[in-house]
């Protein structure tokens, strides 16, 4: 019985890492640009995708650490100035990134196809005390750690993530002192649009996608983002892992169908009770 | 004033002549231009819904479809247990707006991201919902009704639904609750510092709206006597009202029904050349008009109307 509950609790943990940075990608497009991203989710299984094919032609997905970083920004380069010439611009903008998002998920379906993949790779099993884990969600947990870390460092300590929360907190202030905002802003949302990519990556390694999970990869990044208070970043890390945790166990005391439905119960009830998330921040 | 009258009598020809042409062409055409109608009043019901929140309260809705899905299984649901087909239909309609009063209390008072993101994620949770529940909705596999109505009949309902929500919502705008409604999508702080009760109002317009999408669901149930999860909440229905609306120009009463004509008659055009990417012309073709021309054809008529008269 505690061996059972030490595998929930491990896969949880791991599949709550993964969310938790995609939740970031989400977040930091709010904050640097205000406008919930709505074609998030396909962009990371955009990211799965390349990931996917990486493999099946190097045979080795770690290739793309690369390869998606430079695809992304190009990607990053032709959106940016639309978005950007609507800044501001709440209903606009959400109207853009939902047209993309119907853009991307059709022309997914036209290059991908609409089955699912999945990729092989690294999956011997790892026995830690009776805890069972595949190789391969192991490496992707610790990557995605290892990146998120990478960008808190960035944003807190660099020269370029001062000059990006100096814009986001005060835009014209910035201008004035002679900071270029429309680059600080570009260099927040290509990290933003990067890390999506990655992620995407990451989540290829362990899980099956098809061109359509795109659409419930964003709501539970949403509900990840609106627990943990959207654009609170240290909160959406902790929700990813709360998240992540309790659709493992509901999937196993329960059922599997209503583990899909919890993050849109989180959704609605959190908005209901307690719109700012649980661990506070800005409307 | 003398001219402001000729302006309005003009309108009115044009909106009850395009409901009497409607009329007169299920009542003469063929099957396929009957089914062509049917789905065009559906359509202009729905965008007509959705502009009502989207357009005039300024809440965008990404799950709009799910009163419509709601309509149809209600409605499907009430048929199969034996009632007859009104009461069946007007509880479809209730239902949905049960659905809206739900998603309502908790997202329209905060902004709208959040309501945004909160009817998607309804939309989306219902379809699983429709799928888990196997005994009652059929689950994935969908649900079957026996035929109850010819495609005739069907299409002048429908056809009638849409002419009383569109003289419905003409008079409604024109009243007094109309002009609370666009008090408060101007400024909503100045029209709460004025005694208005925005909540209120904008719930019922919520309301108003989630009630005829269902009557639009149960008749589109009625018509094809099939549903299943995957269509009655399919995500591209939401963006059809959404580019309609847009395309004939949002926050106006006329823009949406003169969308939805020019839309499907592209569309049919479209689909029937290019069946595997004309979802993605539907995107771009969105993209588009809000990067380009945000106010929709209304806006370009009027902005060409200044500049011939200049």
């Amino acid at each position: 019985m505690v061996l059972i509950y030490g595998n929930l609790l491990a896969h949880g943990i791991l599949l709550g890492s993964l969310y938790a940075l995609q939740a970031v990608g989400l977040n930091m497009i709010w904050g640097v640009l205000r406008v919930v991203n709505l074609s998030h989710g396909d962009m990371l299984i955009y990211g799965a995708f390349m990931g996917y094919y990486i493999w099946s032609s190097f045979h080795n997905p770690f290739w793309g650490l690369i390869i998606v970083p430079l695809l992304f920004i190009c990607y990053a380069c032709v959106i940016f100035p639309l978005f950007f010439q609507l800044l501001g611009k709440e209903m606009e903008s959400l109207l853009l990134s939902f047209g993309l998002s119907y853009v991307l998920i059709n022309a997914g379906i036209y290059i991908f196809g609409p089955q699912f993949r999945s990729l092989h790779y690294l999956e011997q099993i790892i026995n830690i005390g009776g805890v069972y884990l595949t190789l391969n969600k192991i490496v992707s947990s610790a990557l995605t750690v290892a990146v998120i870390v990478g960008v808190f460092i960035f944003l807190k300590y660099s020269w370029y993530g001062h000059m990006l929360r100096a814009v986001v907190e005060e835009i014209n202030l910035a201008a004035m002192r002679g900071i270029n905002t429309k680059f600080a802003l570009f260099i927040g949302f290509g990290l933003a649009v990067v890390l999506t990519g990655v992620s995407g990556l990451l989540y290829s390694l362990s899980y099956a996608f098809s061109i359509f999970s795109g659409q419930q990869l964003l709501l539970k990044c949403f509900a990840i983002s609106v627990l943990g208070g959207l654009g609170n970043m240290l909160g959406s890390l902790v929700a990813g892992i709360v998240l992540g945790l309790s659709e493992s166990v509901l999937a196993y005391c329960i059922d599997t169908h209503l583990a899909e439905l919890l993050s849109f119960m989180v959704i609605i009830v959190v908005l209901l009770l307690r719109p700012e998330g649980i661990f506070g921040g800005r409307r | 004033m003398r001219r402001f009258w000729k302006l309005m009598k003009w309108t009115w020809i044009a909106r009850v002549g395009f409901i009497v042409f409607l009329y007169l062409f299920i009542y003469l055409g063929r099957p396929y231009y009957q089914s062509f109608c049917f789905s065009l009043a559906m359509f202009a019901t729905l965008s007509m819904a959705w502009n009502l929140v989207g357009g005039f309260l300024g809440y965008v809705s990404f799950g709009h479809v799910m009163f419509w899905g709601v309509g149809a299984y209600v409605t499907a649901i009430f048929l199969k247990l034996g009632w007859s087909l009104p009461p069946a239909l007007l509880s479809g309609g209730i239902i949905s707006m049960i659905m809206a009063m739900i998603i309502g209390v908790s997202t329209l008072k905060l902004s709208g991201v959040y309501f945004a993101i909160g009817t998607l994620a309804a939309a989306e949770g219902l379809k699983i919902l429709a799928a888990y529940f196997k005994n009652i909705t059929g689950g994935g596999g969908g649900f079957y009704l026996p035929p109850v109505l010819g495609l005739q009949t069907c299409a002048l309902l429908m056809c009638t639904v849409w002419a009383v929500f569109y003289v419905l919502l003409c008079f409604l705008l024109k009243s007094k609750h109309g002009k609370l409604i666009q008090a408060i999508r101007d400024d909503a702080q100045a029209a709460a510092a004025l005694g208005i009760h925005v909540f209120q109002v904008r719930l019922r317009v919520f309301f108003l709206s989630a009630f005829f999408v269902g009557l639009a669901g149960g008749l589109y149930m009625i018509n094809t006597s099939f549903i299943n999860p995957a269509t009655a909440f399919d995500i591209s229905i939401t963006v059809r009202m959404l580019v309609m609306t847009l395309l004939g120009g949002i926050g106006t009463v006329d823009g949406p029904v003169i969308g939805t004509t020019l839309y499907m008659s592209i569309s049919e055009l479209l689909w029937a050349r290019f069946p595997e990417v004309h979802k993605m012309f539907l995107g771009a073709l969105l993209i588009i008009i809000v990067l380009f021309a945000r106010g929709g054809i209304a806006d370009v008529a009027r902005r060409l109307k200044v500049y011939a008269s200049s």
